[in-house]
Parts: structure tokens; sequence; C-alpha cells
């Protein structure tokens, strides 16, 4: 917190900063200045000198009482908060280990290398406690009651549409015979709350037309389906198409099962893995390079996977992305023409 | 927090010993101080108490004294010159 003072009063560089806070390092000082701009009180200006944002000069000027009220919604409002919490909802009462933790966050977010993940869930890890989220039960960290000061926090949802409205694929045509085999057997539930009411042992599925790296998977399910069902239901993601990775992420973050009716298998579909023969490794590098040029935080899958009515994001975002100035590699800005631009 | 609430002697647990003649082998992150790299110092303290990730006794942030300067590592940053990095 007196990062934020500090700039409020107008440090701008990591030694002013430093000077008013008194005693840190100056690797402790970087990592105070970036945890400030992370949580939105602080941002660089051109010069990259350090200035307070709207948030940072209501953080400066409220009380000692008022500034962990909004330092908590702050933290509440960060989107790797905003995922983490989900998760340790799930957990109820039992909690997370810091391993799961780690395991889930390293699924879900960039946090950089095996050894920077461990300190970084830590430190998120602290600052639930500090911040009273949540408490330590022995090695398990199991979220808190928000405390009664927290203002009104906006729950960002950047998820894909869950539910397609319309397929007509062939692979579905034998299940849709099953289905309409069994057809009197079967109930269907337009109103999600009637979902908590069906007997116990039901069998309940949820349709999603691809799983990529299985994040908005897990917080969909975390943040809104689970909520939908009782324990002893036993819940299903039924996707068209599905990566190993996201496969593995939705069993192991979540209580469903998964099935999918295509496997988009590494070697065959990331077509950014060396052993994928699609493209040299020459065509490989240039496309990595535009993609990134693109969108850098949607091109991580390689995926080539289009459907009639939209691209997924995990798909390069050569395919999809319309409209995106980029500068190309003679440093010219370009708008760039997508071939399937995504709908949302 | 930092320099100032060091450790300045051996901690059971610890990678390196107080003393302990190491080189700047990686950056683990951008918030390091590149202009060491390559360079080689003393493990001067160990720091647990600033929030930044550091576990007890085993992932303390190192302080590294160099020539006239101090700077502060992570463990897999840092290896002992006779660990093949000299």
């Amino acid at each position: 917190m007196g990062t934020i003072d500090a700039v409020a009063r107008g440090a701008r560089d990591d030694k002013a900063i430093a000077a008013a806070i008194g005693g840190l390092d100056a690797r402790q000082r970087r990592y105070y200045r970036r945890a400030a701009e992370v949580l939105g009180f602080t941002a660089r200006d051109a010069n990259h000198h350090s200035i307070v944002t709207p948030a940072g000069k209501e953080f400066a000027s409220a009380d000692s009482a008022v500034k962990q009220g909004l330092f908590v919604r702050a933290v509440l409002s960060n989107p790797l908060f905003q995922r983490l919490l989900p998760f340790l909802e799930a957990k109820g009462a039992t909690g997370a280990t810091r391993d799961e933790l780690e395991l889930f966050l390293n699924a879900v977010a960039e946090l950089g290398a095996a050894s920077m993940v461990e300190r970084r869930v830590s430190s998120y890890q602290g600052w639930l406690v500090k911040l009273g989220l949540a408490k330590m039960a022995g090695r398990r960290c199991v979220l808190d009651h928000l405390p009664a000061a927290v203002p009104l926090v906006r729950y960002e949802s950047d998820e894909e549409p869950i539910f397609p409205n319309r397929y007509d694929l062939k692979e579905y045509q034998e299940q849709a015979q099953r289905v309409a085999s069994k057809q009197e057997a079967i109930e269907y539930y337009v109103e999600p709350w009637k979902v908590a009411g069906l007997p116990s042992n039901s069998r309940i599925v949820f349709v999603d037309d691809l799983i990529g790296t299985g994040s908005q998977s897990v917080d969909y399910i975390n943040r809104k389906l689970s909520s939908l069902f009782a324990s002893s239901h036993r819940p299903c993601l039924f996707s068209v198409c599905a990566t190993p990775t996201g496969i593995e992420a939705v069993k192991q973050y979540s209580t469903f099962e998964v099935i999918c009716a295509m496997e988009l298998e590494e070697l065959v579909f990331n077509h950014y893995d060396e052993r994928n023969a699609t493209f040299t490794s020459t065509e490989r590098k240039n496309l990595h390079d535009l993609n990134e040029r693109l969108g850098q935080n949607f091109f991580v899958m390689g995926l080539l996977v289009a459907f009639y009515y939209s691209s997924p994001d995990n798909t390069m975002p050569l395919i999809w992305r319309d409209g995106i100035q980029y500068t190309d590699a003679d440093g010219r800005e370009n708008s760039w023409f997508a071939l399937l631009p995504r709908k949302s | 927090m930092g320099a100032r609430d060091g450790i300045y002697h051996d901690v059971s647990g610890a990678p390196f010993k107080i003393g302990d003649s190491v080189k700047v082998v990686s950056l683990s992150d951008d918030t390091a101080d590149a202009e060491f790299l390559g360079q080689q110092g003393k493990v001067l303290y160990f720091e647990y108490s600033c929030g930044c990730g550091q576990t007890f006794p085993n992932d303390p942030m190192i302080g590294v004294q160099f020539a006239e300067q101090t700077a502060e590592f992570w463990k897999e940053e840092l290896a002992r010159p006779s660990d093949g990095h000299d």
C-alpha cells in the first residue's frame, strides 16, 4: 500500500519509490511497483514514470479503514483472482493445498517458470489471508466470508458461449438416434434452477463446442454451473472437440466428467508443436511471429479449428482477428483481414 | 525489508551459506538486475519478509555483494562457480 501513497506523493521511479518507503532492495521495489500496477492503482506514462490512476487517487486520499476496503476491491477485481476465487469456492470448507493452487493457476494463467509459479502462488495466498478473504486450515487455503466493508465489485466474464444453439455435424447423428430411442426417459430443463431438483444420481450433461486450454470451461463451471446441481448429481461436459490439455484441466479442476466427439491430439492439431509435420520450422516460426503480432494472448494452442458460426479464440489469431491494427515485420502499421472473423 | 531486514548469518535449509561465492547464471523475470548477469559475487544475506513469494528456509531472496554494489536474486539465478559456471 505504501507504494501507491508514494506515487501519489510524487515518487515516479524505482529509486524515488524506495526512498519514500524505505529499506527496499532494488528488486523488491520493482515487485512492489508492479503489484500496484497489476491492481490498477498506478500506471506508467510514456516516459516509464509511475502515475496514479483514478483508483490510486481515491486510495491515496482515503483514510486507513477505507484503504483496506479499496485494496480488497482491487484484488477481487483482478482477473487472476477472479479465476482463483471460484476455484477456492468450489473447494468449500476443505480448501486447496498450495500444490493444487499452483496446478490450477499454472493451467489458467501465464505465471512464468515453475520456480516463479511457486512464489507467485505463495504471494497470492498471502494476500488473500492478509486481507481476510481466506484462512489457512493447516496447509490448506480455505475461502472465507468477504469482509462486510467490501464495496460492490464488477465481476468480468469473458467466456465463450458454452451452449451453441445450432449444429448439424454428422458425428451427432448416431447420438441423436440414440437419444430419440430413449426419448421417454429423458427430461429437458430449460430453466436452470430446476436442475437442482433433479433426483439423486442424475446425470446432467452440459454441451460445448470446444475445450481449448480448459480455462474458460473450468472458470464457467466453477463460477456458474457448479451452483446449479447437488453433490449427488453426476455432471458431465460434452464437447464436440477438445484438446488433451483442456480435458485434463476440466477433469482436474472440476467435478465434471468430460466426453468429446473428437480429441485434438497435440501432434496433429497443435501446429506450433515441432513434431507437427504440417509446416516447416521456418513456416512455424513465421506463423508464430505473425500470430504474436495479432494477439499474444490467443495463440498458445496452435489450433486451426473453426466452426461455421464462429472461430474459437484458441485458433490462431490470423484466422479470426479481423480489423486488428498491427505492426508488420518492416515496421509498417497494418490492419489484418481475417478469413473467418470471430463472432461473439 | 531489503538488506535492512536481511539475515546475515547461515540459515539451516537455505540454498547457500553466507560468504559463498556465486555467479549470476540466469534471470527468472524482468525485475532482476540484468547488469549482473555473468558476474560473480558473495552471498551477503537472506531476506524472507518482503512478501515477494519467499519460503522459509529454502527459498529466500538472496542478497549478493558484488565489488561495490548489492543486488538480490532467487536461488536458481545463482550457481557456485565450482558447479561448472566459471
